[in-house]
């Protein structure tokens, strides 16, 4: 009887999926093509205020919520294909301009030097809404099983290589998130994961500290997506720290 | 059918008295600033699906206590305490509930300028002495990847004497946020409330927002089938979650698989893994393709199929069972005394659902069954959740017979005065309230499930081993953010 249910249960899934296949699923962004006339509407739908018309019809990824409001408003605003994670604030500006490369940027070796084939991450929520917190869990389901890649949750912040923090900081969470990173031996990589982390979001009015988290804790690298989906977590850091060629 | 009445302060514990032995259950007290007066107190009745909403003004900052003789509204003195400084004559203090900090003049929830001043508030222990006895610290960053908590664990052994759950550390104030925002922001950040409920949140914020008004047929029809693929896929979680927390790996392992399709189904229909921005005040944002319904179809036939090899699993596991019956049992006298809701609810013999009592959209023609159990421990939540997913799945095909083309939203003018959207979110009843003033948004209150259910765990607890701790929590699966808001 338990044979046959477990054998009933697996009998139909392709579990552990490869590198390739999680990294050919993207996340799309916004963006307006060439002959953009500059009327501003979409800037007033946007929610997140991530859009603005500075000379070039521009975009703040990190405050975009990925609502598409801004699609079914306008024809000149169709899906490109949004980066996965970026290692400065200032790169996830975007315009007509200039539109996202598709090139994985590498943390410097300075950075990883500590770092072998295995990451120990330790996940912080500084207030998020839970969902971020859903997908992460996610990446140790069958699908994705992030350890054959190195990496793994651990426990406590001593043991941790990684802070993978998601939320936008609340006044609340302020002590704590100092805290963590202070038990975490040096040498450590700090991850902004989703908007909230990334600009505040839509709580940057809110009982929150600054503008995402990067007012609290010197963040190494920034995740994008609201929130970000466990394919793209895993093949952010995949990329950032090299660990497939390590 | 929303009734309306004015009462004054002498008269509404009587008032309160008299609907409680009518069969009344108090959905929601909270308090508006107004104009002249300080504040004034709204309370909100239901009896299956009529509802009272009293409106008691205040001349001053003090009012006789009345959680004394009614402990389902102690959460409630409890906040409008911290939230709006209104002081309840004769309550104990409790220490913070959201806030960690005090304004020396001021409340969070005021209209007037905040004060940047604030001076921080220690969390209180447990104050339980004794010889042997130990208060064990818990939080708030905890060891799995869950949210912010701090509990204050005091044991003797390792029996559990009291638990105390001090949360707040997730507040953003979202309520003040709705206030202030622009009208159209506010679904993005009622969606946010907490992710893995965002389908019931924003729907209960369209039911606010809309009042008495219907939606076209093919609308309420997907409302339905978006809400009932979202409690499907939380009550995987949380099955995964129990069978994680008790080590049997393979049925979690494969609950974990079941969600993850589940969300990888609403990535494909509604073009996000937790359906956000979905739902829109008048109706539903998107259509759906015949393709998509199909493919919704197919799963559900198949879900059907797992979940009865998955309890099969469970139920001949002796261990599993040891571990789940008579953990954590909550009684119904409790239940009833602190009005539990959802699951939970269900779980200790209460026969209460939205859905069924005061149906909204496509409900109210669709049949369904209402699952209960009576013991109340992690076993019954367990056996309700799964009903629950059984029944849900009924209900999509349900919808998905029904379906017929047709307009998908219709224009919604918000209307000045007081407006209620109860839905039942997986949790259990979500309320949200609004009061219109000149077609602002005055004040917008939100009560989240958890917010009830976080009572009635901490009386769950007592008697039950620490180990049994994340067990118990995960049968609740209660919200933080939903909580804190």
């Amino acid at each position: 009887m338990y044979k046959k249910s477990i054998n009933n249960l697996i009998s139909d899934t392709k579990p552990c999926e490869s590198y390739d296949i999680m990294s050919e699923r993207v996340l799309k962004m916004p963006m307006a093509d060439e002959t953009c006339d500059k009327c501003g509407k979409c800037v007033a739908v946007c929610s997140g205020h991530a859009i603005f018309i500075d000379v070039n019809w521009s975009i703040d990824l990190g405050k975009c919520i990925f609502c598409r409001d801004c699609y079914d408003l306008c024809k000149h605003i169709t899906p490109i294909t949004a980066p996965n994670y970026v290692l400065k604030r200032n790169d996830l500006i975007f315009s007509v301009s200039k539109h996202p490369e598709p090139i994985s940027p590498k943390l410097s070796n300075e950075k990883t030097k500590t770092l072998k084939r295995s990451v120990s991450i330790r996940e912080l929520d500084t207030g998020s809404c839970n969902a971020c917190e859903i997908e992460i869990n996610a990446m140790d389901n069958k699908y994705y099983d992030m350890e054959r890649f190195g990496l793994k949750i651990v426990p406590s912040p001593r043991h941790a290589d990684v802070i993978l923090v998601t939320g936008p900081m609340t006044k609340n969470m302020l002590i704590a998130s100092k805290k963590t990173y202070a038990a975490t031996p040096d040498d450590k990589l700090i991850i902004a994961c989703g908007t909230c982390a990334i600009s505040g979001g839509l709580f940057i009015k809110g009982d929150v500290v600054g503008e995402g988290i990067s007012d609290t804790l010197p963040v190494d690298m920034y995740i994008v997506g609201c929130p970000p989906s466990p394919n793209r977590i895993v093949v952010s850091m995949i990329d950032a720290m090299g660990l497939r060629h390590k | 059918m929303i009734r309306s009445v004015d009462i004054q302060m002498l008269d509404l514990p009587n008032e309160l008295n008299v609907l409680l032995s009518e069969g009344y259950g108090v959905v929601c007290m909270y308090a508006t600033e107004e104009g002249l007066m300080p504040h004034s107190i709204q309370t909100i009745l239901r009896k299956t699906d009529k509802i009272i909403h009293i409106t008691t003004p205040l001349d001053s900052y003090e009012y006789p206590s009345m959680s004394i003789w009614m402990p389902s509204l102690l959460p409630y003195e409890r906040e409008m305490q911290e939230m709006n400084g209104l002081r309840p004559k004769g309550f104990t203090n409790y220490g913070p509930q959201r806030i960690m900090w005090k304004y020396d003049d001021g409340y969070p929830l005021q209209k007037d300028e905040l004060p940047k001043e604030r001076t921080e508030v220690p969390i209180p222990g447990n104050n339980i002495v004794g010889e042997g006895v130990f208060e064990i610290p818990v939080g708030p960053v905890h060891a799995g990847i869950i949210e912010p908590g701090h509990f204050r664990f005091s044991v003797a052994g390792e029996p559990i004497i009291k638990v105390t759950a001090h949360l707040g550390f997730t507040y953003r104030g979202i309520e003040k946020l709705l206030e202030t925002t622009v009208l159209k922001d506010n679904i993005r950040i009622v969606e946010r409330i907490s992710g893995d409920t965002a389908v019931a949140n924003s729907l209960a914020y369209a039911h606010a927002i809309e009042g008495d008004m219907e939606v076209p047929y093919r609308a309420q029809l997907l409302r339905v089938i978006f809400s009932e693929l979202e409690r499907i896929q939380c009550h995987f979680g949380d099955i995964s979650g129990m069978a994680k927390d008790t080590g049997f790996a393979v049925p979690a392992a494969t609950c974990a698989g079941i969600r993850e399709k589940i969300l990888r189904l609403n990535e494909m229909i509604g073009g996000h893994r937790f359906l956000m921005g979905t739902i829109v005040p008048g109706g539903v944002r998107r259509d759906i393709s015949d393709n998509s319904l199909k493919a919704i179809e197919k799963r559900m036939l198949k879900i059907d199929f797992d979940l009865e090899d998955l309890m099969r699993m469970l139920d001949n596991s002796t261990l599993f069972t040891d571990r789940a019956e008579t953990t954590g049992i909550v009684t119904k006298e409790i239940a009833e005394e602190l009005r539990a809701l959802g699951p939970t609810a269900r779980a200790s013999g209460i026969k209460t659902d939205i859905r069924k009592e005061r149906p909204y959209d496509a409900y109210k023609k669709l049949g369904m069954r209402l699952y209960t159990a009576d013991k109340g421990d992690v076993r019954s939540r367990l056996t309700v959740k799964a009903g629950e997913i059984v029944e849900s799945v009924s209900l999509i095909n349900q919808c998905l017979d029904r379906m017929e083309k047709g307009e998908l939203r219709t224009e919604v003018n918000m209307q000045d005065g007081f407006n209620l959207g109860i839905v039942e979110a997986p949790r259990g009843e979500l309320m949200h309230a609004v009061n219109v003033v000149n077609g602002n948004i005055w004040r917008y209150k939100i009560r989240d499930p958890s917010f009830i259910n976080w009572l009635v765990l901490e009386h769950a607890l007592p008697g039950n081993i620490v180990p049994d701790f994340p067990l118990i929590n995960k049968s609740f699966n209660l919200s933080y953010s939903g909580n804190d808001l």
